[in-house]
């Protein structure tokens, strides 16, 4: 399992310093992308084409707060398709139902409903990162776990959000 | 004993000489190539100074493109073709009635011409052998490679279709270049754009339509996000003055031959509205006999109304997905953002007065000659890296008609990823891979763009199997895709690569056929060219070797000079096969320590070493 948070030379942790990862990025990709290599041979394009692949993957999952968050617990050796596939509490489940039902109907809500249902969502899930951060920076594998099953639950949930918005729109 | 082997080569001498490149605007409704000159680029134009190629393509015996073909645009509609883009990598159910009808019934789509049927991407390597063609004779050289521009908003089928009209021109393309992209890079030598600026580029062609946010500054150059329309342009806003005409008219329908004419006359009248508020309309010919029209400013900018604000929504939904509220400037692209009602309709909704100090017409190509002589080999490695993006997401087919999204849109290229599927049933020995692009949730609203079958699965129970289904996208937006089983390692693999009507052979046959009276013969020019290829790696390993040869262990290094030293002989012989497949055996060989390399020279930027030493040996 490759280290994104040391390819990018950052400590793991939940929290990121997105000024730095910008910056990292950027100044790995002028060293790895296969244009800065235009003129060279076949063979150092093409290595230089798949580490700039691995790059791209690995900014992909450090700046999106789900993904990192996996990404943590692949670290200690969590198998996340593993994961996906514990059932979340009945309670969690019927409540993102409840939710997920709002957001099928999201063109029909009226305005102030409309703002409810995204504060509801939007608070649910910052309270669920913070839940997650909490655990992971106490050493609770265990119960962070738990918590990423519903973190990416609600990933999902605020995704669907953003296209019913845009619909609307 | 490697090191002598470049001094009768003189390999070194032969890196060291300026090479051509082009870029080339293969646009809708014009085209043009440009090349690097000194502190810039400029456009290249025929013996009579004409900038613009008109993307018009006449089939009458002799097959003519540009001016003289747009001649005969209305007095022989059959053979002249059109606007050929908007038919790129695209099926009949994508196209409009109107489309339709000067399509051959059969498959593949193509017009219906005296000459034969012709595809669309036959079309387009006219236009491209012309434009190379006009590029040679003018610089008196023959071009080392191109970039050819493609909207923004282009999906896989669309640039590999354009992929290949480029190897039907026998053309070697260094990259396929965003055309907002390419706009940009033209603006990155003006001084109005201050360090760090997030510019909004508005590209309104004749067929397209392209909105990139990108953040420029030193060294870099950053598509954030890309949105559009490959099905919106000028051609649009010239259909919309027919149907007006029509209306008043009270015509239900013309022919073709009578349509393309009116649409001519539109593009005229569209254009003249452009520098006066009304215009008046006579139709000539077949249509004399109608009554005069008057089309003002007010009633075009009414029915114009639906079609600019399309282009607007894609503004404010692109900006969305750059994480954008506003952007510093704004720049005009493309030649239909002449037309005052656009001009105006993007300052009102950027709030900006937009940017358009370098020719609309011409900026795509200027930017793609800049490009052009930075990937064939002349920078300094100084120059502003460009990081471009996939500007729709790629998926599999699930249960249900259901897509899972793998690669999300606006994803930095070049892109690799890996995910892992299993059977659903006992005993399942075969999968089908099917892959789309698009942002829809369901199969039937996003573009298929290949399907391939996973065979020889052993029989397991449902959830054993583990499939790794690989993506790999490269800096031109191509897309390859493989599958393994991981257990018994079964695999398929496929370039998608959709054909056009056109297979492989079938190009590499036209291509043979084009040449019988180029000056070398294919045979020659193919070891020519393996020879090349070599010595490129030779040079290259043996600049690594000195710079970095401690990072080999002795046995490393001598197995490697030992396939060099084979490869080295090879070339004193004539044989075009061996010496590639030495070659690929080496370039293979060396990856690993060419991999080596850059993690050291990571480790040391990263830890704030300097790396001129590094960079000085590549």
């Amino acid at each position: 399992m490759a280290n994104y948070f040391q390819s990018f030379d950052l400590t793991p942790s939940f929290a990121l310093d997105e000024a730095a990862l910008e910056a990292r990025y950027e100044q790995l990709m002028v060293l790895c992308h296969p244009d800065k290599f235009a003129g060279a041979a076949t063979f150092e394009q093409r290595a230089a084409a798949k580490r700039a692949a691995d790059i791209n993957e690995a900014y992909g999952v450090l700046g999106h707060a789900v993904r990192r968050a996996g990404h943590l617990l692949e670290l200690h050796g969590i198998d996340l398709q593993e994961l996906e596939r514990q059932p979340a509490s009945p309670e969690f489940l019927f409540e993102q139902m409840m939710l997920r039902e709002r957001v099928q109907d999201f063109e029909s809500l009226s305005g102030p409903n409309a703002s409810a249902l995204i504060s509801d969502i939007e608070s649910a899930y910052s309270e669920t990162q913070n839940a997650f951060a909490d655990h992971y920076d106490r050493g609770d594998i265990t119960g962070a776990c738990a918590k990423w099953v519903e973190f990416h639950f609600q990933q999902k949930l605020l995704d669907e959000l953003v296209r019913a918005q845009r619909q609307v729109v | 004993m490697l090191l002598q082997i470049s001094e009768p080569n003189s390999t070194e001498n032969v890196a060291r000489k300026r090479k051509r490149g082009l870029g080339i605007d293969l646009g809708t409704t014009n085209s043009l190539v440009a090349t690097k000159s000194e502190g810039g680029a400029d456009v290249i134009t025929d013996a009579s100074g004409a900038r613009l190629v008109p993307s018009v393509v006449n089939f009458t015996g002799v097959v003519t493109v540009g001016t003289s073909a747009l001649e005969s645009a209305v007095s022989d509609v059959r053979n002249t073709v059109v606007s050929a883009k908007r038919f790129m990598g695209r099926s009949r159910h994508d196209l409009n009635d109107q489309q339709l009808l000067g399509l051959t019934t059969s498959d593949p789509l193509a017009f219906d011409t005296d000459d034969g049927p012709k595809t669309p991407v036959e079309v387009s390597s006219e236009i491209l052998r012309s434009l190379a063609a006009r590029a040679r004779q003018s610089l008196d050289e023959t071009e080392d490679g191109v970039v050819i521009t493609v909207p923004a908003y282009f999906d896989d089928r669309q640039r590999q279709a354009t992929r290949q009209a480029a190897e039907l021109a026998d053309l070697n393309v260094l990259r396929l270049l965003n055309e907002p992209t390419a706009a940009a890079i033209a603006y990155g030598l003006d001084e109005t754009i201050a360090e760090s600026s997030v510019v909004a580029v508005y590209d309104l062609g004749g067929g397209t339509f392209d909105i990139s946010i990108l953040r420029m500054e030193r060294g870099l150059l950053r598509v954030l996000a890309t949105g559009g329309d490959t099905a919106l342009g000028g051609d649009d806003f010239d259909e919309i003055i027919v149907r007006w005409m029509l209306d008043q008219w009270g015509l239900d329908s013309v022919t073709r031959d009578q349509h393309r004419q009116l649409a001519m006359m539109a593009r005229a009248v569209k254009e003249q509205l452009s520098e006066s508020p009304e215009v008046s309309i006579v139709a000539t010919g077949e249509l004399a006999h109608l009554d005069d029209l008057l089309l003002t400013r007010e009633t075009f900018t009414l029915l114009a109304e639906m079609l600019i604000q399309r282009t607007l929504k894609a503004c404010d939904q692109t900006l969305d997905d750059a994480g954008r509220s506003e952007v510093a400037h704004v720049v005009l692209v493309g030649g239909s953002t002449r037309m005052p009602i656009i001009r105006e309709a993007v300052a009102k909704h950027f709030n900006l007065e937009p940017l358009c100090s370098i020719n609309p017409d011409e900026v795509v190509a200027l930017g793609a000659a800049l490009q052009a002589d930075i990937l064939v080999g002349n920078g300094d490695g100084d120059e502003a890296l460009l990081l471009d993006v996939i500007p729709l997401s790629l998926g599999l087919e699930t249960y249900g008609g259901l897509i899972e999204k793998i690669i999300p849109r606006n994803a930095v290229l070049p892109l690799a990823k890996a995910q892992e599927f299993t059977t659903a049933k006992d005993g399942q020995t075969g999968l089908v891979v099917h892959v789309l692009q698009g942002e829809r949730e369901r199969v039937e609203d996003c573009r298929s763009l290949a399907r391939f079958e996973l065979n020889g699965i052993p029989p397991m129970v449902a959830g054993a199997a583990r499939i790794l289904v690989t993506f790999k996208v490269d800096a031109d937006g191509l897309l390859e895709v493989s599958a393994r089983e991981e257990i018994t390692g079964t695999e398929a693999a496929l370039v998608v690569k959709p054909s056009f009507g056109l297979s492989d052979d079938e190009v590499a046959s036209m291509l043979r056929a084009s040449q019988t009276n180029a000056a070398e013969d294919m045979q020659a020019r193919q070891l020519r060219e393996a020879k090349v290829e070599a010595e490129s790696l030779l040079h290259g390993l043996i600049g690594a070797l000195e710079a970095d040869g401690d990072l080999l262990s002795d046995e490393e290094r001598a197995a490697l000079e030992t396939e060099a030293s084979g490869l080295v002989q090879a070339l004193a012989s004539d044989d075009t096969e061996f010496i590639r497949a030495l070659t690929d055996q080496l370039g293979q060989a060396s990856l690993a320590f060419a991999e080596r390399r850059m993690d050291r020279s990571i480790k040391s930027a990263l830890s704030g070493v300097a790396v001129s030493e590094l960079d000085s040996a590549d």
